[in-house]
């Protein structure tokens, strides 16, 4: 099976793309849900970034998010800790959604990736890396309800972390409407197909 | 030597590409490509270049499955040579892995490996022993083996009606470091008594008995080694030492001195890192393997420590089922352009997760020299390779000396005809021809672009009250074979979806093919994808392809130039050979048999919570028999079925030990 990443800075589109490759019938699964999710259920990782980051927990011993949001997007360290906390976990699931997938015999499948590790390379097969300018991703940002300082300590901390563009198999530009960006997904997965299976 | 045993001569434009690739191979071309479309007998092409060359051949196919029918295939075709299948449990089993920070270590399971690794036995003792050998291979035959010379030390197979002097293979027991004793039976032991020889392997729960008359072996089988019950007859049985690596001591004992020397060093490091936790982990279990290897001269995972075991440098290729080969070997690459990447891709993937094991002190850095081969790696060791797809990818394209096609059925069925029509009244056009085609008593695929479209479309036929079903990727495997099967038989006319190349989809019931959007750019809407969608009419004499489209595309005039192009040349051949187009209906039966894997699997699914009424001998005896179902799947390379079982057990067995407390 062929496993395609998505990665790019935060606002770029990168789970507007991932939509519309399942709305193409293709598998997908976003990591950063994955992580979100494991830090809401019970579970060891739960526990060890409970254990990790007592400040964020509330009073009934769950992870508050945004408080924790709030921490490592200051703290450089604490971002790395956090990240060495669930990753591990995150590519898990992602590795038994690989199996499923090829169980049905899928031949490409689609993972939204945020927060890409060195590891990802070995991971995926292809990475498409999407691209916009700083204005635009914060106005979406924004528009989903994030601050605009929010915007501006995540935006640097994960430049800072890793040029997205250094891993990209394909650099998608996202400035313009949701149809040019359909268009644009349409071809390369056009493109996918020819090295598909018969 | 290879006999091909088929009622069937070549026709069409195989008996050219037989010659050619034949020609091909013995003018020392190191690549060739044949490009054979569905139903072309590509397959039966590649049985008779290798029984006209002669050589042993290897096939590799992209998965265990294909593996496995490919396998099934060449033993029809050559019944008296030997076609053994090679896979490795890595495919589907959780291999070694370290996942960091939670602290997993998961250790290879090899609960229901032993199957498997009969069957990889039996694929390396055939070729070191005969000619006539083809092995049907997935990428395991390029990752790390015993070297070839060691293994044939320390093998033994044994074939049903094989003469066999007595004392010769008693010294070769010996050899194997089995111990002779006639008295206490027990693993590692063989016993004697007249002309049967028992024989108790380390890796087996049954023992081995071989029954002589004169010096022919008269029959195998295989017996509880306490109540002397019979399991089963078998034709052929290897016997080998508990592991592919049992060296001889004098390599042994300086293989330990190197990894002593090596963890020194390594555990130094780790202490200057500060990584005491790794120093430690790292420090217990590569001693315990150490003594494990002094006393019993195994440990599990020895696998990791071939780099001393070969004797091989760091850094140095490992040996692999290729070296198995004698050189004049010829290699056949099954769906080359799926193939081909991922023979690319496996060094890099293997590397991520020893460079973990290391990282976290649970195994040597030489750990990383039991890997797969680079591609150069496979590159230098696979001459004669024989592409084989109908979409050879550019690799192929690339290297290739000779493309060699094949588009000739010898069934003399015809591609499909192919109209375009304008996507003004698309849909009530459709309904229109499904009606036709369903009047006929014959089935429909509909493809769309997107999810949204296939859905309504399914909404909006189901409510002229047309049998449709809906085909999409969240359905299950068994579901789509249920799908698949309805379809078959009737019980649906028409079946809607976006991706009907997943499938490995054979319905020659079906006779129309329409194809939504054809000139919307997207994912199978490009050339080759196009060609493999307008295929999916090709098993039925009255096969028609409808494109709704308002433009031609480049990928559209092309697909529909080369499907005329080839159905041009077959009705030619048709014409001259006076050939009438009969498709080859196979019963749906083929299908209802895999269902019916589905099916067992619904009724051996347990309900944990109904354990406690069967007891606890109930329980025991469930286990059992569906550990026996496990085998039984194993052995028919149903791994996945096999894997599930093996997962149920584990359940089962965890459930046991909660209910021992409450007895």
């Amino acid at each position: 099976m062929h496993k395609v990443a998505v990665i790019g800075p935060i606002g770029s589109g990168k789970s507007e793309i991932v939509r519309i490759c399942a709305e193409m019938d293709f598998p997908t699964i976003s990591a950063d849900h994955i992580a979100k999710m494991l830090l809401q259920l019970p579970g060891i990782a739960h526990d060890d970034v409970a254990k990790a980051f007592p400040n964020t927990v509330d009073s009934m011993g769950k992870i508050d998010r945004r408080a924790l949001a709030q921490d490592v997007f200051r703290n450089q360290e604490h971002l790395r800790l956090l990240e060495s906390l669930i990753h591990p976990h995150v590519w898990q699931i992602v590795a038994s959604f690989f199996m499923e997938c090829e169980k049905k015999n899928e031949e490409f499948c689609f993972v939204e990736v945020s927060a890409p590790d060195d590891t990802i390379k070995t991971r995926f097969d292809e990475m498409w890396c999407v691209q916009a300018n700083v204005q635009l991703r914060k106005a979406r940002c924004v528009a989903r309800g994030m601050t605009e300082s929010d915007f501006e300590n995540r935006n640097l901390f994960q430049s800072e972390n890793i040029d997205f563009r250094d891993l990209a198999s394909r650099i998608i530009i996202n400035e313009g409407t949701h149809e040019q960006l359909q268009e644009t997904i349409k071809a390369y997965c056009a493109d996918l197909a020819e090295i598909r299976g018969s | 030597m290879f006999e091909l045993n088929s009622e069937y001569e070549p026709s069409g434009d195989q008996p050219n590409a037989i010659n050619a690739l034949v020609e091909g191979v013995e003018n020392g071309l190191d690549y060739q490509t044949l490009l054979g479309i569905t139903g072309s007998g590509k397959s039966f092409t590649i049985a008779s270049v290798i029984a006209k060359l002669n050589r042993p051949a290897l096939i590799m196919a992209p998965n265990k499955s294909l593996a496995a029918q490919l396998a099934s295939e060449f033993r029809g075709y050559f019944p008296k040579n030997r076609v053994e299948y090679f896979v490795s449990y890595y495919d589907y089993y959780q291999p070694e892995a370290y996942i960091a920070q939670t602290d997993t270590f998961i250790e290879k399971d090899s609960s229901i490996n032993d199957e498997i690794d009969r069957l990889r036995h039996a694929a390396t003792s055939a070729l070191l022993s005969r000619r006539d050998t083809i092995i049907v291979a997935s990428v395991s035959a390029i990752y790390g083996l015993g070297s070839p010379e060691s293994y044939k030390r320390n093998m033994v197979f044994i074939d049903k009606g094989e003469i066999f002097d007595q004392r010769a293979l008693l010294t070769r027991l010996v050899e194997l470091q089995y111990e002779r004793n006639d008295i206490g039976f027990q693993r590692n032991k063989f016993r004697v008594r007249g002309d049967t020889i028992d024989i108790f392997p380390a890796y087996e729960e049954r023992v081995i008995r071989v029954e002589l008359f004169g010096d022919e072996v008269d029959r195998i089988s295989l017996i509880d080694p306490l109540t002397g019950e019979l399991f089963q007859e078998t034709d052929a049985v290897a016997i080998f030492p508990a592991s592919h690596y049992v060296v001889d001591p004098v390599i042994m004992a300086n293989a330990i001195a190197e990894i002593e020397n090596d963890l020194d060093d390594r555990l130094a490091i780790l202490k200057k890192e500060n990584k005491l936790v790794e120093e430690q982990r790292l420090r217990s279990r590569t001693e315990h393997d150490l003594e494990m290897l002094r006393e019993v001269g195994i440990c599990s995972g020895i696998e990791n420590y071939s780099r001393y075991l070969d004797r091989r440098k760091p850094g140095e290729a490992p040996y692999t089922l290729l070296d198995y080969f004698p050189e004049d070997f010829i290699t056949i690459l099954d769906e080359s352009h799926v193939t081909v990447p991922q023979l690319r891709g496996q060094h890099a993937g293997d590397l991520s997760r020893k460079n973990n094991l290391v990282d976290y002190g649970f195994r040597l850095p030489s750990a990383k020299d039991n890997r797969p081969l680079r591609f150069e790696e496979i590159e230098e060791r696979l001459p004669r390779i024989i592409f084989m797809s109908a979409t050879p990818g550019p690799y192929e394209r690339e290297v290739s000396k000779q493309v060699v096609e094949q588009i000739i059925r010898p069934t003399g069925l015809l591609d499909p005809n192919i109209e375009v029509r304008p996507t003004k009244e698309q849909i009530d056009n459709l309904m229109d021809e499904i009606k036709d085609s369903v009047d006929n008593g014959e089935r429909v695929l509909v493809t769309t672009l997107t999810k949204k479209m296939a859905e309504d479309l399914t909404e909006y036929l189901q409510d002229a009250s047309m049998k449709v079903r809906y085909l999409h990727s969240d359905i299950d495997t068994i579901e789509r074979i249920e799908i698949l099967r309805d379809l078959r038989l009737g019980e649906c006319d028409v079946v809607v979806g976006i991706n009907l190349l997943r499938e490995g989809l054979d319905l020659p019931e079906v006779s129309l093919v329409a194809i939504l959007d054809a000139d919307k750019e997207g994912f199978l809407r490009s050339q080759t994808s196009l060609i493999q969608t307008i295929g999916r009419a090709a098993r039925n004499v009255n096969g028609r392809v409808i494109m709704y489209a308002d433009k031609i595309t480049d990928s559209m005039k092309y697909a529909i130039s080369e499907t005329n192009r080839r159905r041009m040349l077959q009705i030619k051949y048709n014409e001259k050979n006076g050939i009438n187009p009969t498709p080859i209906v196979k019963a749906v039966s083929d299908i209802l048999d895999m269902l019916r894997g589905g099916e067992k699997r619904q009724v051996s699914r347990v309900d944990i919570s109904s354990l406690a009424e069967l007891g606890q001998d109930g329980v025991k005896r469930l286990i059992t028999s569906l550990e026996d179902e496990m085998h039984e799947a194993a052995k028919e390379l149903n791994f996945e079925e096999a894997a599930r079982l093996r997962d149920e057990v584990s359940t089962i067995r965890k459930e046991l030990k909660e209910m021992v407390g409450l007895f």
